[in-house]
């Protein structure tokens, strides 16, 4: 093999950088437009999917304009906070941030039947990453009317399955708040003895520590909800 | 049709650079290579599939892009070289992906970026693209890609069948009946020890076929 001077080793890196980093930044600027719009989407599904409407990628948008009547965003205190769109804000960010600094997506729409919902995005961690979804409240905000629940790369077949219809529908009809008022959350427990306890669901067998970050994502992330349910609930009175 | 090929499309040096890295010397089972991302995402058939054909297009474009520059490339910083033609081929499919195919993009995401430390890609390049002609690396890239692919595919069937009963996420084992017989899906099979374990069964039955390939010491 012939020898290359030191200059040109240098020569040529900085030629691959310039050639790499021009192509690169090329495809992430002409492909953005089209990964956001896929994001929003994704999103606009999710939302949809907590009050039970199932919808493809292309259908998502009309569903949504149509189920949806209200977002805005909130700030701990449950005050409106102007001028944020709630679809373009990265929980993950938020309920990073201090308390006095979140801004947390509110979204209000019907369900099929044309009841009052309130939905409402959370963020947690699984085992292996994160794991997020959306909270649809009824009218009454206590009785949870469904959920929606993804991650990022929990184990196919034991914690991956917090996707799947079956864990979620267990959700259904479950309560945040006991008799008294109290905020108690919804559990994902072992054993939960009986089904009908309206704080807990069963776990995942062998998702131990997903199970657990699912109960620990709804218990944080809806604490951070209270000042605006307890508003909103007298405001409903 | 009268006139005769004077070249075939793939003499037959050709042709064996891209079928002896499918069965005789396969990435996977005969070299050993790859095992990890083997392990990792043969749990179902659609991301198997997916993995081989992203794996067959990022190893053959770096494959033909280090060989077309291969006289330029200074030796001293080839391996650099290599890896950044790699990790951009990675990057622009991973984008991509996210672009068009969001769905499969979003369940293979974390693997899709896990395709740069293919030891199957860079192994290769060093070894063949590096000191071969563009054409030949090409073919010899989707030779090894494809066998990588295979034993992902073949594996992925039996880890999706057997584990959970679908193929491609429909109920195959369901509408058979077997479960009314008493018949459970093994969860085992979608651990990842499992895929290891498929892996040498097919070890296994290839030495039993070819004994060439079978070392003795």
């Amino acid at each position: 093999m012939k020898d290359f001077s030191n200059a040109y080793v240098f020569k040529f890196s900085f030629a691959m950088v310039f050639i790499v980093a021009l192509l690169l930044s090329l495809a992430a600027t002409f492909l953005q437009p089209m990964q956001e719009r896929n994001e929003r989407t994704e999103k606009k599904r999710n939302i949809l999917s907590a009050i039970q409407i199932q919808v493809n990628a292309n259908e998502a948008s009309s569903y949504y304009n149509k189920a949806i009547t209200d977002q805005f965003v909130v700030n701990s205190k449950g005050e409106r906070v102007a001028d944020h769109e709630p679809l373009e804000i990265d929980l993950r960010l938020e309920i990073a941030k201090q308390d006095n600094e979140m801004l947390l997506p509110v979204y209000v729409g019907k369900n099929p039947s044309g009841k009052k919902t309130y939905i409402f995005p959370v963020h947690g961690k699984g085992l292996w990453g994160a794991v997020w979804g959306y909270i649809a409240l009824r009218e009454d905000l206590n009785t949870i009317e469904g959920v929606y629940f993804d991650h990022a790369k929990e184990t196919p077949g034991l914690g991956a399955e917090i996707a799947d219809s079956e864990f979620q529908d267990q959700f259904k009809q479950k309560k945040l708040f006991d008799d008294a008022q109290q905020f108690q959350s919804v559990s994902v427990l072992k054993n939960t003895g009986d089904a009908d306890n309206p704080h807990s669901v069963q776990a995942l067998s062998g998702a131990t520590i997903t199970s657990r970050g699912v109960s620990n994502m709804l218990r944080d992330n809806m604490r951070y909800y209270l000042p605006f349910i307890h508003q909103e609930k007298k405001h409903n009175n | 049709m009268e006139k005769q090929d004077k070249k075939p499309l793939l003499t037959n040096k050709e042709k064996k650079l891209l079928s002896t890295p499918v069965w005789k010397d396969n990435p996977i089972t005969v070299q050993v290579l790859g095992i990890c991302s083997a392990l990792a995402i043969t749990v179902k058939l659609e991301p198997s599939v997916v993995m081989a054909l992203a794996v067959v297009v990022v190893m053959g474009v770096s494959s033909t892009i280090i060989s077309l520059i291969r006289s330029w490339i200074p030796p001293r910083i080839r391996i650099i070289v290599q890896l950044t033609v790699i990790a951009t081929m990675v990057i622009l499919v991973d984008q991509f992906l996210e672009a068009f195919a969001y769905d499969v993009s979003r369940e293979l995401s974390v693997f899709v970026g896990l395709i740069i430390t293919n030891c199957i890609i860079m192994g290769r390049l060093e070894a063949f693209a590096l000191s071969n002609k563009p054409w030949p690396s090409l073919l010899d890239a989707v030779g090894n890609a494809a066998g990588y692919g295979i034993i992902l595919i073949i594996v992925g069937f039996f880890r999706e069948l057997l584990g959970s009963g679908e193929l491609w996420g429909y109920p195959v084992l369901e509408k058979t009946g077997i479960y009314q017989i008493g018949y459970q899906d093994n969860g085992l099979m979608i651990l990842p020890p499992m895929a290891l374990i498929t892996v040498g069964v097919i070890i296994w039955i290839q030495r039993h076929r070819n004994k060439d390939l079978i070392e003795t010491n």
